[in-house]
Formats: structure tokens, C-alpha cells, sequence
């Protein structure tokens, strides 16, 4: 037992499938257990498409609002976000930019890594 | 870290991420086999005997993977950190 | 010996998740590693025991409950049973349990590597 880094990686756009919310709602509940894991989030690839500031949030809203009082980390790939035109003021203000590398740098610092 | 590699699209996200990794182990998995190795030549590269065969795809991949089966992405999955892109 | 964490999110006959899902589990129970997995999203579809097919295959459920039988721990996320109108999942196959995200969050804290699918 201890507590674990847990980085949930979303690399869908919303709202195809669910995967764009299931991964946050993962992500509030694998702070829930006894050890009180730590998760971040990554959106990369299409997953960075739910990272703009017009997107419909509600039904995550819950999640947005756990993860916030958890103070978890929301991170976009710079790199995924370029490649689809998406501007620094398209996001929502409580994403975080960062380049591929920080993002590699997440893989690396975190226990365990999901992917959504 | 290992990068386990189910798809095509999500083998296409896990390539930029291995490709910063110099200890990167590749596996495809699934249709993970279909994937585009080109951009990493000189990574260690391992394919589920099993998902190449019944693909199809054994003559096409042999020079590119090594294959392994089941048994052996274990010691893999359990002696380094698993990078998810399945 | 390493504990392993498992995440299955799809269900069967649809994707083949299941079937790498048994493998892989069944390889790792045979070199005395121990399993413990969480079944999300449509993965609680793997659970349920009345399959039939009309052609004599090995049954999804059948595969599971190879692997179950040789050790492997299964939960099923509750809300995600219920979503898919399964009760509570008293349609089950013997030894998934249905559990939720903090169980899947112990597993995580508890496991030496992870797995998803």
C-alpha cells in the first residue's frame, strides 16, 4: 500500500464517446481509496479538443469542481494543441499548456498512467 | 518504460512520447501491429505473436519487431512502468 | 512477485480486449504474479453469465472464469452495472464483486504496475 501519482491521459475529443468524461470521473475516484493517490490530468492527440473555453461541461461538471478542491493539475500538450490550430485564448482557464517533453516528464514522474 | 501499443492512433501518440524516451521498449498489441515503426528505428521493438498471426502480418513485420507472446510481456509489464496507449 | 492492476473497459463480443485481457492475466497468474482488475465502462458486460452464441466457441465468460478460478481478483464498477440496467449485477458470473472507483483507487496504491485495456 502507499500513495500512488496517477496520471489520467485523455486522447479523445468530446463527445463521440465517453471516454472524455469517464477519464476525469477515474480521475476524481482514484483520489477516493485509502492512500489518497494523487491524479493529474493530460489531454493529448484529440483529447485536448475538450480543453476549449466554449466546450458544454456539464455533464462533468461534478469532476471539474472535485478536481479543483483536490488542487489536480490539468494539462493540454502545446504540441497536440498547435497541430490543431487551437489558440492560447481558445482555453478554458483552468488549462495548463505544456510542451511534449513536461508532458513525457509527467509519464515518467507518475506511479501509474491511464489512458481514456 | 514499456509502451504498450493497441491502436494505430494512440501507437501514433505513444511514438512522439518514446521517441524522447532513450530506454523506450515499443510493444503492439492488437492492432497496435498495424502501426507506422518508421519514426522509431533504433528503439527496442517487441510484437504479441499472436496478434501478428492471426493479422496477417508476420512477413510484414518480422524486420521491423521481435515477437514475443503472452508470457514474456509480463516479465516486460512487471520489471518497467507501463506507458498505456491500448 | 509483482502485483499487477488491470483496467478493462470494454465488454465482449465487440472488441477483443477480452480475450488479451484473459491471456495476458492467465500468463501472469501462471509465473505467480497476483491480479487484481477493475472492470469500467462496458468492461462489467464481461461478467454477465447467461452468454450464448449460436456457434460452439469458447464463451467470453468462460474465459474469465478460467481466469478467475486461477486467482484473479475482479470488481466491477457499481454505477457503471447499474447504468447498463445489470441490478447491482446479480446476473454475475462467481467471484467479480461490484465495488467502485475507490476500490479501483486501492488497487492502484497496492499494485507494482498497471495495465489498461
Amino acid at each position: 500500500m502507499g500513495q500512488k501519482k496517477v496520471l489520467i491521459n485523455i486522447s479523445d475529443g468530446p463527445f463521440g464517446n465517453i471516454f472524455y468524461t469517464e477519464g476525469l470521473r477515474a480521475a476524481v475516484g482514484v483520489s477516493a481509496g485509502m492512500d489518497e493517490n494523487i491524479p493529474t490530468v493530460l489531454f493529448q492527440a484529440d483529447g485536448v479538443y475538450y480543453c476549449l473555453k466554449d466546450v458544454d461541461r456539464t455533464d462533468s461538471m461534478a469532476y471539474f469542481e472535485s478536481m479543483k478542491g483536490l488542487g489536480t493539475k490539468l494539462y493540454a500538450v502545446e504540441e497536440d494543441l498547435a497541430a490543431r490550430g487551437i489558440a492560447s485564448d481558445e482555453l478554458a482557464p483552468d488549462i495548463t499548456r505544456i510542451p511534449r517533453q513536461k508532458a513525457f516528464e509527467l509519464f515518467k514522474e507518475n506511479d501509474h498512467n491511464i489512458d481514456f | 518504460m514499456v509502451y504498450l501499443c493497441g491502436e494505430k492512433y494512440l501507437g501514433q501518440v505513444a511514438t512522439q512520447y518514446a521517441q524522447m524516451d532513450p530506454d523506450a521498449i515499443v510493444v503492439l498489441i492488437k492492432d497496435g501491429v498495424y502501426l507506422d515503426t518508421t519514426p522509431l528505428k533504433g528503439k527496442k521493438i517487441f510484437a504479441i505473436d499472436e496478434d501478428v498471426k492471426r493479422r496477417g502480418m508476420g512477413e510484414r513485420i518480422k524486420a521491423k519487431a521481435e515477437i514475443i507472446g503472452y508470457d514474456a510481456l509480463v516479465d516486460l509489464v512487471v520489471n518497467n512502468k507501463v506507458a498505456n496507449f491500448t | 512477485m509483482a502485483k499487477i492492476c488491470m483496467l478493462l473497459t470494454e465488454g465482449p463480443w465487440q472488441s477483443e480486449n477480452y480475450e488479451i485481457f484473459a491471456q495476458f492475466t492467465e500468463a501472469a497468474l501462471d509465473k505467480g504474479h497476483e491480479v487484481q482488475a477493475f472492470w469500467y465502462l462496458d468492461g462489467v458486460y464481461n461478467a454477465i453469465k447467461h452468454q450464448k452464441f449460436p456457434e460452439d466457441v469458447p464463451l467470453p465468460v468462460e474465459r474469465m472464469q478460467a481466469v478467475i478460478k486461477k486467482g484473479a481478483k475482479i470488481t466491477a464498477c457499481g454505477i457503471c452495472v447499474n447504468a447498463r440496467g445489470l441490478e447491482g449485477g446479480k446476473e454475475f458470473t462467481e467471484g467479480v464483486s461490484v465495488g467502485g472507483l475507490p476500490d479501483l483507487a486501492d488497487m492502484l496504491s497496492e499494485s507494482d504496475t498497471f495495465v489498461a485495456l
